[in-house]
């Protein structure tokens, strides 16, 4: 009997190895495994045997039914893949398994970059509260109430009196209150404007802001930092401009803009015909924000600048519309 | 050099053993380590007595001792011939290391076991001794490591001096620093000096024909010297810096030369002909057989001490055979000279020498302290081995010049320093160096000492001020960063958790901070918790979202919208809350998971998203984040899930968020038709259980075992209770239980399912045998048939 069943071993082996179709696959399944096959006869008579036969015929069956499942489970991976035979293998050109992949969003992807280039450029993380207060967000950077500069900046307001920080600037104050200089420090973050949004404003967005206080820091440092960050950033042929802005906590006051990377500067709509898309905002900290924080004025100096992190994103990505960014459309997080 | 502790004791108190004196010079002079006597890299070598010793019966030269350690005893095979009983030495256990690394294990020495090795004092490392095994005193305590009962301990640096630090190739200019450093006073050595006799002026010359290569020579004599052996207090002083004696003349001017740092030369006066000495380069073809029986070729380049007719000794290298103080000398012309480093350098490099003499020439000799060296040895060899010195010196050429004197500018102190250093404390460094000082407005005026030739500049005075305060005393500070930093950072693991939730397959998605009562409602958040605004820019989403679920529920209605239906999306949001007046705001990660669990493949079916891939998720960003105690309640009642597939997720005992099936109603709200799966979790609480870099475990040795057992159980019971018996009682065996099968169906009773359970034994002490495995097992088995009223699966 045990001979019997190499023998349906051997055929049954043959019959897989030979199979090119699922249903011969199936037809060798039922001739060898199947409830009418001659192994379900074998194993039907098991119960007539002496203890030591049924005993070694029962092992010898298991042994069977194992070898012949495993090549069965092979011929039908196989005549799946498309592959005729054993000896011609499986079509390797179906597409691979893969499990679900994840990206970090654009956002972040930007954020990234823009911090990696400044960590080395020396500057360390700070972070701080989205809900923030009149002190840190406006009067420490001397935009007192009722200002007009105030204007520039529209405010949500939380029921209790605090607010929504406008900018990343109250983290600049933040660190100066609770650390002496030198410091030297970049704050990135979400920000919010009381703004109807539109294709290039949104009223949730991200800025990164950096800061560097010490002795003797001067103009040159910042001119050189904001110019080494944005080839970094952008290349070396990048088109940079400074020239003169206005902020209530800078003074100097400086905007950069660079050379609008659509029309490569002949003028577009995106860069509204001036060949030029702002970019940085920056200047020396004004002596009164010193003031605000304790430090004494005539002993420091310092450089502050801030970006706008989606119109950085909008430029490396070529997105047009900012709106984009807080849709979470897999299609476009995919692809960009 | 290596500078013993009792001989540095001679100059200076201080209260140190030598690895802290070794610690304090590193800090503050030079590197320099603690002698490790000889024999003490031995271990696992314990005191222990013989207490039976028997022939070995196959080996006439071999004995077998039965030797007692205190806390044991055992036979040990020995060949020494001194292993008596009662004798107390050294044995070296099982695992020992000996001199020469040598490994000692259990052994069988000729069909006898030996639990390891008696030991000579050669075997030790302490001496040549290898005649026989140690003999301790008997009083010795058993079991007591050797290298205590020998008092092997460090007695000695080794002070790696600087080129710039001539002063430093001398004991006492070591003790001068342990002196400054200590504040105690610094003893110089005493001369003690009689002169008598005709004057040495009267007895010989000293003629200087470079005075260039030789700014100073001094030349003493002492007649009538009993040449000899040294003093034994002497022999030890040189032995203890591992310096050989030789006779007390020239012991008397090697201990000066370790002393002073300054090499002086002892000639046999009458071997010098015309009883002179004349300092001059050697002419071409000259020949000089030196101390060391070498014969030397010389020429112009080379600066010699001759006498009226040939080179005695190539200058501050080695002295000449033929002049050698020998025990028939009864006269000595003692040399205290400074030369030219350069041309010492060259001269002992062109006949390939170098000699503790060149090495301190080389570095500069002090030329205002020759008389005082000179008279010291003098009165060395007077007082050890008789003699009269001649009173008086035959002193040629003047020297160097003294060292100028340097302005200390304090500004140029805080420049580096900050304000913690103030006028007074660097004057006391200064001063505590020898340095002369005087102070100048905001300014000290520094005299410099002949042996500090190294100090020329301000920046030399800054510099001793600098390692005097203590270089671990001076303010940190990174350039371009603040000094002390004590704003709020941002938690580096946030980026761990992002990075984390990105591998395993989610998308990120930022939604607006924004929301409104009805969505609260909608998912069972508390509107009245969530901050307001008060002048909304959409008067539909006035408040402050507590919650990021609704943000992703509207990512996976807009991702429907444009038909794509398998979503994973992740939020690290902030999220708001009231407390009192004020807004607080924290970190969280949510996520949400629709749609077909795996990306479709070619051979597989594509089986939907359940509550299992959430749960598996989670765990496995737990497995990323080295947060190891990730728990699971199972509960229902939140309206956002489904009332049998909502759990509360707890670490470390804590809850830290939930995770779900979104409930029919809430579906319904998005208008989404098939099962989403959400998670929000508290990042501040996961990322306290986040290790970002883990302690290593000596990782296992041995091979795991693994065992499988079936289970039928009534299908109430839950799988986490089964677990509960498998890890509740100890198991010490057990390492880890996977579920690897679940089977409801109709090979089994009505109200029964299948539970197979895979478990993995290992020991970390030994590989296990079927056996031990076996019983492990069983015993599991057993509780889980028992406490679970379960049956096993055939």
């Amino acid at each position: 009997m045990i001979e019997r069943l190499s023998e349906l071993a051997a055929a049954a082996l043959g019959d897989l190895d030979a199979a090119r179709t699922e249903k011969d696959v199936e037809d060798a399944r039922v001739r060898y495994l199947g409830r009418k096959s001659e192994i379900a006869t074998i194993s039907k008579g098991l119960g007539a045997l002496s203890d030591d036969e049924r005993k070694a015929l029962g092992k010898a069956l298991n042994e069977f039914k194992a070898t012949v499942t495993a090549r069965l489970d092979e011929a039908r991976t196989r005549v799946l893949a498309g592959a005729a035979s054993a000896s011609v293998g499986p079509d390797l050109t179906l597409p691979g398994r893969a499990p679900w992949v994840g990206r970090k969003h654009p956002i972040t992807r930007t954020l990234d970059r823009l911090e990696e280039i400044l960590l080395g450029l020396g500057f360390e993380v700070a972070v701080g509260p989205e809900v923030e207060d009149e002190f840190h967000n406006f009067e420490a950077l001397n935009i007192p109430p009722d200002h007009p500069a105030r204007d520039m900046w529209d405010t949500f307001y939380v029921d209790g009196g605090s607010l929504l920080r406008t900018h990343t600037s109250p983290v600049q104050i933040r660190v100066m209150q609770s650390t002496k200089p030198p410091v030297r420090i970049i704050a990135p973050g979400r920000v919010y404007r009381n703004e109807n949004p539109d294709a290039s404003h949104g009223s949730e967005f991200y800025q990164l802001e950096g800061l560097y206080v010490d002795r003797d820091v001067r103009l040159a440092e910042l001119r050189g930092v904001l110019t080494r960050f944005l080839k970094e950033l952008l290349g070396d042929d990048v088109g940079i401009r400074f020239r003169p802005g206005f902020f209530p906590f800078t003074e100097p006051s400086i905007e950069v803009d660079v050379r609008c990377s659509i029309c490569g500067g002949s003028g577009c709509s995106v860069c509204k015909g001036t060949g030029w898309v702002e970019l940085v905002g920056a200047g020396m900290v004004d002596p009164r924000v010193f003031r605000a924080v304790g430090y004494d004025p005539d002993a420091v100096s310092g450089y502050a600048f801030g970006l706008g992190v989606d119109r950085v994103c909008m430029m490396l990505t070529g997105t047009d519309d900012i709106r984009l960014f807080l849709e979470n459309d897999l299609r476009f997080l995919r692809g960009v | 050099m290596k500078v013993s502790l009792a001989w540095l004791r001679d100059y200076v108190d201080f209260d140190m053993d030598a690895v802290e004196l070794a610690r304090r010079l590193t800090e503050r002079l030079t590197e320099t380590v603690p002698v490790r006597p000889a024999g003490a890299d031995a271990t696992g070598v314990v005191v222990a007595k013989i207490v039976t010793v028997d022939r070995h019966p196959d080996a006439d030269s071999l004995s077998v001792c039965v030797v007692d350690w205190g806390s044991g005893s055992a036979s040990v095979v020995c060949g020494a011939p001194n292993a008596r009983a009662g004798l107390v030495t050294g044995l070296a256990l099982p695992g020992a290391v000996i001199a020469g690394g040598r490994a000692i294990g259990e052994q069988t020495i000729r069909g006898r076991r030996s639990f390891g090795m008696l030991v000579s004092a050669a075997e030790l490392g302490v001496s040549d001794d290898a005649a026989g095994i140690i003999e301790l005193d008997p009083s010795s305590s058993l079991g007591e490591d050797i290298r205590s009962a020998l008092a092997l301990t460090a007695d000695a640096v080794d002070v790696e001096v600087q080129p710039n630090r001539p002063d430093c190739t001398g004991i006492v200019g070591v003790a001068r620093e342990v002196a400054a450093m200590t504040r105690s006073p610094l003893r110089e050595p005493r001369v003690d000096l009689l002169e008598s006799g005709t004057p040495a002026s009267a007895l010989t010359g000293v003629e200087i024909l470079d005075p260039a290569g030789c700014p100073r020579y001094i030349a003493r004599v002492i007649a009538g010297v009993k040449v000899g052996p040294s003093p034994a207090w002497l022999a030890e002083r040189l032995e203890s810096v591992g310096q050989r004696p030789i006779n007390n003349v020239v012991d008397a001017t090697n201990f000066a030369m370790l002393e002073l740092g300054h090499p002086v030369h002892a000639f046999d006066f009458e071997a010098l002909e015309g009883r002179r000495i004349v300092v001059r380069r050697a002419s071409a073809g000259e020949e000089l057989v030196t101390l060391d029986g070498v014969t030397r070729k010389l020429g112009p380049s080379q600066l010699v001490i001759a006498d009226a007719a040939h080179p005695v000794a190539l200058a501050g290298v080695m002295g000449g055979a033929g002049s050698e103080v020998t025990e028939g000398t009864t006269t000595v012309l003692l040399e205290c000279a400074c030369f030219d480093p350069v041309i010492v350098r060259r001269g002992a490099r062109g006949v390939g020498l170098r000699t503790e003499a060149s090495w301190r020439f080389e570095r500069g000799v002090d030329t205002a302290a020759m008389d005082r060296v000179a008279a010291r040895v003098c009165g060395l060899i007077a007082s050890i081995a008789g003699g009269q010195v001649a009173p008086g010196a035959v002193d040629v050429g003047p020297g160097l010049p003294a060292p100028s004197p340097v302005t200390l500018r304090m500004s140029s102190v805080r420049r580096l320093l900050g304000d913690g250093v103030s006028t007074s404390d660097a004057a006391g460094h200064l001063a505590a160096l020898g340095f002369g000082v005087a102070p100048d407005a905001d300014a000290l005026r520094v005299s410099v000492p002949s042996f500090r030739r190294d100090i020329e500049l301000e920046a030399d005075l800054v510099e001793e001020v600098t390692r005097s305060h203590g270089y671990e005393n001076v303010a940190s500070a990174v350039p371009f960063r603040g000094l002390d930093e004590r704003y709020e950072k941002r938690d580096a693991r946030v980026a761990q958790v992002r990075g984390a939730m990105v591998g395993l397959g989610f998308y990120e998605a930022l939604t607006s901070s924004f929301t409104s009562p009805a969505v609260l409602e909608r998912v069972g958040a508390d509107p009245a918790a969530a901050p307001t605004l008060s002048n909304p820019i959409n008067r539909d989403a006035p408040l402050l979202r507590p919650t990021a679920v609704p943000g992703l529920l509207d990512v996976v209605r807009t991702n429907w919208n444009v038909g794509e239906k398998d979503v994973r999306v992740f939020e690290i949001a902030k999220v708001f809350s009231r407390q009192g007046t004020a807004t607080a705001e924290a970190w969280s990660l949510a996520g949400a998971m629709t749609g077909r669990a795996g990306r479709p493949a070619w051979d597989g079916q594509s089986r939907s998203t359940d509550f299992f891939d959430g749960k598996g998720a989670l765990w496995a960003l737990g497995e990323a984040l080295g947060v190891d105690s990730l728990g699971m309640r199972c509960y229902d009642g939140r309206p956002l899930f489904d009332r049998a597939e909502g759990a509360v997720l707890s670490a470390g005992g804590r809850e830290i968020g939930h995770l779900g099936m979104i409930s029919r109603g809430v579906l319904d709200a998005w208008d989404l038709e098939q099962p989403v799966f959400v998670f929000e979790l508290s990042l501040d609480e996961l990322a306290r259980g986040c290790r970002l870099v883990g302690k290593h475990e000596r990782l296992p040795r041995y091979p795991k075992v693994r065992r499988d057992v079936a289970l039928i159980l009534d299908d109430g019971t839950p799988a986490a209770g089964v677990l509960d018996v498998v890890g509740g009682h100890g198991e010490a065996l057990l390492q880890s239980v996977e579920v690897f099968d679940l089977y409801r169906g109709s090979q089994l009773p009505a109200g029964k399912k299948s539970l197979g359970l895979s478990l993995t034994y290992m020991s970390r002490e030994r590989t296990l045998t079927d056996a031990e495995v076996d019983e492990a097992h069983g015993r599991v088995v057993n509780r889980l048939l028992k406490e679970l009223g379960a049956s096993l699966r055939k």
